[in-house]
């Protein structure tokens, strides 16, 4: 009863002068500005973290020329570059080239800037280009070493996941091994059923041989004898 | 005066109640959503084969012989086929939690962690040019996943 007084109290009109609050229609407007101007900042934002938004560099094998394009292989998709008179060309020596050397079958880094649905790309610098140079060939692999060769620097790994396949990898002055915590260890720390994972290069001079050229060391255990 | 009190303490009651029913809505909402799977842009648990001496292919991630997940890796950005006119770059991605992340260049290669929400972020070098970038994840089932990225360092201006 009380409550219901106090209540009714509380509701009823009163003398006092309240200071005038902005209409519905004002907050509207403000919350409409306040949306346009995040939306700008955020376009803004979007402008300076990603200026080269369309701007691409597309590697592939030139498969078709014509009068005003030319078709790339690419990542197995194809893809037509407009060509104009703006266009550069540089040849495999990084000198000026010209668009009477560009020929079918060969190997270019196109920069391109495409339109922003990507409707219509076109092409500013045609990069002749050996993809041999910018492959990347590395293989990662995690594994247990069975077996480390007493006369020469190689040991056999078997990956966790195919245990029927061997790997047999060489290590030279350059292959670097570190343990979990980062630190650089020697080559003689790597002891047979240590886990590893071994950053690999096929090795030109070995058939069937990789060439280590990072491995983490799971199971390396600091001992008076191992060198840091 | 009594009025006026009476009323912010009624009104103070109403904004209470409506303050801690929102911040629970709100939190209710959170939980149900699974931060890896949204908005992520690409997702490659393969890449192109390339030239190697063992006839073992590791471009496919194998399943969780649990049977459970996937271990996927995504990366976040840079996007395929990017240009930057700075040799320093920063991979972003997400996998599972605390997988080691592995990332070669032609040149060049670097390793991180993933955190315990599968976050990773790590800055490279690349070498003027095309450079194609191999992003891989080990979880702690030693499953693999990789993805690869072709980014361009050129400073030519186009």
């Amino acid at each position: 009863m009380i409550l219901l007084g106090l209540l009714a109290l509380a509701i009823s009109p009163t003398p006092t002068i309240s200071p005038p609050s902005p209409t519905p229609t004002t907050n509207d407007e403000i919350q409409k500005i306040r949306e346009v101007v995040q939306q700008k900042v955020k376009e803004k934002l979007k402008q300076i973290t990603n200026p080269s938004s369309s701007k691409k560099g597309i590697v592939g094998k030139i498969i078709q020329i014509d009068n005003s394009q030319i078709t790339l292989e690419s990542q197995n998709t194809t893809k037509t570059i407009s060509i104009d008179d703006s266009t550069t060309y540089v040849d495999l020596n990084r000198n000026k080239s010209s668009w009477d050397k560009i020929k079918i079958g060969q190997d270019v880094l196109a920069l391109v800037v495409s339109d922003n649905d990507d409707s219509k790309v076109y092409g500013k610098r045609i990069v002749i280009t050996d993809t041999k140079s910018i492959a990347n060939n590395k293989t990662v692999v995690i594994g247990k070493i069975v077996d480390i060769s007493t006369t020469s620097p190689i040991f056999t790994l078997i990956p966790s996941k195919n245990k029927n396949t061997l790997f047999q990898i060489k290590t030279d002055t350059k292959s670097e091994i570190y343990s979990p915590q980062n630190q650089k260890i020697n080559t003689s720390a790597l002891k047979s059923g240590h886990k590893i994972i071994a950053i690999l290069t096929p090795d030109t001079k070995m058939n069937k041989t990789y060439l280590a050229q990072k491995i983490i060391d799971f199971d390396f255990s600091p001992s008076p004898t191992s060198k840091p | 005066m009594f009025k006026e009190l009476i009323l912010a303490i009624i009104l103070g009651g109403l904004l209470g109640f409506g303050i801690t029913g929102g911040y629970l809505a709100v939190k209710k909402d959170k939980t149900k959503t699974n931060p890896i799977t949204e908005n992520k842009m690409v997702t490659v648990s393969s890449i192109p084969t390339h030239q190697a001496p063992s006839p073992t292919s590791f471009q496919k991630s194998p399943d969780n012989e649990k049977g459970t997940t996937k271990h996927q890796i995504t990366i976040d950005s840079p996007e395929n086929e990017s240009v930057f006119s700075n040799s320093l770059i920063t991979i972003k991605g997400v996998t599972s939690a605390e997988s080691q992340i592995i990332i070669t260049t032609p040149s060049k290669n670097f390793t991180t962690m993933a955190d315990k929400a599968g976050n990773f972020s790590q800055e490279i070098e690349i070498d003027s040019g095309a450079n194609f970038i191999q992003i891989t994840s080990i979880d702690s089932d030693d499953n693999q996943a990789s993805s690869l990225l072709l980014v361009t360092y050129s400073t030519a201006k186009f």
